[in-house]
């Protein structure tokens, strides 16, 4: 039911036609199973991709309750930066739940306090102020996710990179200290572990 | 005993006086009765026979020519004195007829046995009677001689 | 059954066997289903919780996409030698992965039907369905192939021990029922031989050795009883049979000396009586021939009187005598052609009673019987027929037979004088005359004499008259197998 409802959801981004629709179907399959679609560029392909991860790593860390100011304070995913995403982002997650919080997805182009509240923070290897990013979170609960190239190396917590045509994941472990984020074992297994 | 005892015809056994005198009156009618002798039993005929004890100065040779035997007797009976003259061989020739009122045939049978030469059952009739007799007498003295 | 005829020692020994065989291969069967639904729902559950870890392992890879280390985990199974294959699915259902224990690629699904958290058998091999998930989130599906072979193994191990176990029982009940029947078969067995050593050798004196106070026990107590019981009986019987014998043996001695008394009477009567018999005669005859010129008509009709009576006395007693002789005399049987006896008999008598009778003789058969007996008899019947009819005036005299009811049955039949049947239970008594011995003369001895010696062949006699108008005197003899049939 679940899976059902996840390829209808997809199948919205990509506009209203039935034929759309089922394109974007086998395109979300072709990703899946590592195999290019001939008719999507890398790029995009790419990004919605780091969509799904994004919805993924709710499921593989541990946010302490510090984090939410009450029982119906909701998930929230935030966007620094550029949007690379479009509306993809919010229809991955949309009725998806974490923890029995409803998700919400923030963009933001500059750097406010709110910034710090997100759970989930995505900024955009464009974004320029990186670091400030990075200090003004350090500490919180905040999973910090980019696909910048030394987002890592910046105390960042989680690099999306490209590894033979396939996305992957490097994590900082030093970077999560005193942020309260549990991060799965299971994560740490299959990601890549940043060492300075 | 009106015969001689060195020669005698007929030598009669029987220890009834009837019947001897019986016997003697039938012999008589037809002319046998001449030299017969009559003895009452057993004994006194083997004594006679073999010339023993008041017979003694007789000789065995003198045979009686027939012998008429009654069966039954005292002392010695009849079938004892036919054993003794078949055994000896001087007498063993003399024709014997055993008489008897006695049809019993085991006597028959033993009578028989022992060698006799004829035998006649007395008849209760007398004409029956002496006719056998005469018979009996006739046969032995006269057809059959024996020899001397 | 097979065993109906052997040894009971055989018989127990057998139930005891089949009955433990039975009730072990009973166990072991029913032990042997309850493994295979068992180990089927152990192993399926085995391999599902096998399933619910991996699945759980594969979560991140799954949810990120990472092959490799998918493969790695999938590739931990091989340490699984019952795992024939595994593969992930995505959670849209396509292959994501898939690890085989064999080169040769297993068939597997493309794309998994809807079938979440499941297990089933597919002909020798169990397949279990186990959703990945993360935080109740679905991310995929894991499927596992396992063949059956462990439970093969161990059914097949099961077997083994079975087997053995069932064979060592075997060998167990075989030695303990050997030690276990002697206790029923060997007094069976004891009781059997005595019964044997009773039923062959007639010893009522041997007695059964008791060997418990179970039924065997009792059986052998009740034989022992009807043991004593038989010789008890016996040794009575054997008294009474001693007994007898020596009563048999007394009465025997005494009939004997009886017969012997008899005998001498006889002798006596036949030799005493006759000689003064022949005296009175013969010296009524002398007094007749000598002095019957003296004595006148009336004294010679008296000594004529005296002669004649005399001469019946003698007769009745050879008749007499005759009689008393049957007695002892034993038969002796030859075949007799009572046709030429007849005929002797007749021209014996015929002479006797004057040559005017009529004698018709039909053709009789061969008989087998005494022959002077039978002579006799023949004798007094024709000369009673002769006699009784000489005052006809056409005597007629005829003798014959019929065949009756396997008997031959002869007749002597005449037209004479006959008699009253009212005294028909005096004929053949001794001394008994229906005719005084003015009118015919006779002793009454004959007819006597003639049932005597029928009755010593297993014959019948009776007679059939009218007074003057004939008697007919019929007797039967028995007929034999091997006589010669002249008529019928």
């Amino acid at each position: 039911m679940q899976v059902l409802m996840k390829i209808f959801s997809i199948s919205r981004i990509a506009g209203t036609s039935i034929a759309g629709r089922f394109m974007l179907s086998a395109a979300m399959v072709l990703v899946v199973t590592g195999m290019r679609p001939p008719l999507q560029s890398p790029e995009s392909r790419a990004t919605q991709v780091k969509a799904v991860f994004l919805y993924n790593f709710t499921q593989f860390i541990g946010w302490p309750s510090s984090s939410f100011d009450d029982a119906q304070s909701p998930f929230v995913i935030g966007v620094l930066g550029q949007n690379t995403f479009g509306t993809y982002l919010s229809e991955v997650v949309e009725n998806e739940k974490v923890n029995d919080r409803p998700i919400t997805i923030k963009y933001f182009s500059s750097i406010t306090p709110e910034v710090g509240e997100c759970e989930i923070l995505f900024i955009d290897k464009s974004f320029p102020a990186m670091k400030q990013v990075i200090q003004s979170t350090h500490g919180k609960p905040v999973l910090t996710v980019s696909d910048h190239e030394h987002f890592t190396k910046q105390a960042g917590i989680l690099r999306f990179y490209i590894e033979g045509g396939k996305l992957r994941i490097e994590i900082n472990q030093e970077a999560t200290a005193g942020s309260g984020l549990e991060v799965s074992s299971k994560l740490l297994r299959i990601a890549t572990l940043y060492k300075p | 005993m009106n015969s001689s005892i060195h020669d005698v015809d007929i030598l009669l056994v029987e220890d009834n006086p009837d019947d001897a005198t019986l016997v003697m009156r039938a012999l008589k009618k037809c002319n046998l009765g001449n030299n017969l002798i009559h003895l009452s039993d057993g004994e006194q005929a083997l004594n006679f026979i073999f010339g023993k004890g008041p017979f003694s100065d007789r000789k065995v040779e003198d045979k009686p020519k027939v012998i008429l035997l009654d069966l039954k007797m005292p002392k010695v009976d009849g079938l004892q004195v036919l054993k003794a003259i078949r055994e000896d061989e001087r007498t063993r020739a003399i024709p014997v007829v055993i008489m008897t009122s006695s049809g019993e045939e085991k006597d028959i049978v033993a009578t028989y046995a022992s060698g006799v030469n004829a035998y006649v059952v007395k008849p209760v009739g007398f004409d029956n009677f002496s006719k056998a007799v005469a018979e009996l007498g006739m046969f032995w003295l006269l057809v059959n001689q024996s020899p001397k | 059954m097979l065993l109906r005829h052997s040894p009971i020692k055989r018989k127990i020994r057998w139930v005891i066997l089949l009955t433990s065989a039975a009730v072990l291969l009973f166990t072991f069967s029913a032990y042997f289903v309850y493994e295979v639904v068992t180990f089927r729902q152990t192993y399926a559950r085995q391999l599902s919780v096998l399933a619910k870890i991996v699945a759980n392992n594969s979560t991140a890879a799954l949810a990120f996409n990472i092959e490799e280390d998918a493969n790695e985990i999938l590739l931990a199974l091989k340490a699984e030698k019952h795992i024939l294959a595994a593969a992930l699915y995505d959670k849209h259902g396509n292959l994501f992965t898939h690890y085989s224990q064999s080169d040769a690629a297993p068939s597997l699904p493309r794309h998994l039907p809807q079938k979440q958290g499941s297990h089933h058998f597919e002909d020798s091999n169990l397949v279990v369905l186990e959703p990945v998930t993360q935080n109740n989130n679905a991310l995929g599906m894991l499927y596992l192939k396992s063949d059956m072979d462990a439970m093969y193994d161990r059914l097949r191990l099961y077997a083994t021990i079975g087997s053995v176990v069932i064979a060592l029982s075997f060998v167990v009940a075989y030695v303990l029922s050997n030690r276990l029947q002697r206790s029923i078969s060997r007094p069976v067995h004891a009781l059997t031989r005595t019964a044997k050593v009773v039923s062959e050798q007639k010893d009522y004196s041997v007695r059964a050795l008791k060997s418990g106070n179970d039924e065997i026990g009792y059986l052998t107590d009740a034989f022992n009883q009807m043991l004593a019981e038989i010789q008890a009986q016996n040794e009575r019987i054997q008294s009474f049979n001693q007994e007898l014998e020596l009563t048999i043996e007394k009465r025997t001695h005494d009939l004997e000396a009886v017969n012997k008394e008899l005998e001498a009477f006889s002798y006596s009567v036949s030799h005493d009586l006759r000689a003064p018999l022949r005296s009175i005669n013969g010296f009524s005859r002398i007094l007749l021939e000598d002095h019957g010129h003296v004595l006148g008509e009336e004294g010679v009709q008296t000594l004529n009187t005296i002669m004649r009576n005399g001469l019946r006395m003698g007769q009745l007693i050879d008749d007499l005598l005759a009689f008393s002789r049957l007695g002892k005399q034993s038969v002796t049987r030859l075949n007799l052609d009572m046709t030429s006896i007849a005929k002797t008999v007749t021209e014996e008598l015929k002479g006797q009673y004057g040559n005017k009778t009529e004698v018709i003789i039909k053709q009789m058969p061969q008989i087998q019987g005494d022959s002077s007996m039978l002579r006799q008899v023949m004798q007094n019947l024709v000369s009673n027929a002769l006699k009784y009819s000489m005052k006809k005036e056409r005597p007629v005299v005829e003798i014959g037979s019929f065949k009756e009811h396997g008997e031959h049955v002869f007749y002597v039949k005449d037209n004479g004088a006959g008699f009253n049947m009212e005294y028909y239970n005096k004929l053949f008594g001794v001394f008994q005359r229906l005719h005084n011995g003015g009118e015919f003369e006779g002793t009454g001895v004959g007819l006597a004499l003639v049932h005597r010696i029928i009755t010593k062949h297993n014959g019948r006699i009776w007679a059939e008259a009218k007074e003057n108008e004939g008697a007919t005197f019929y007797f039967s003899i028995p007929s034999t197998k091997n006589e010669t049939m002249l008529y019928e």
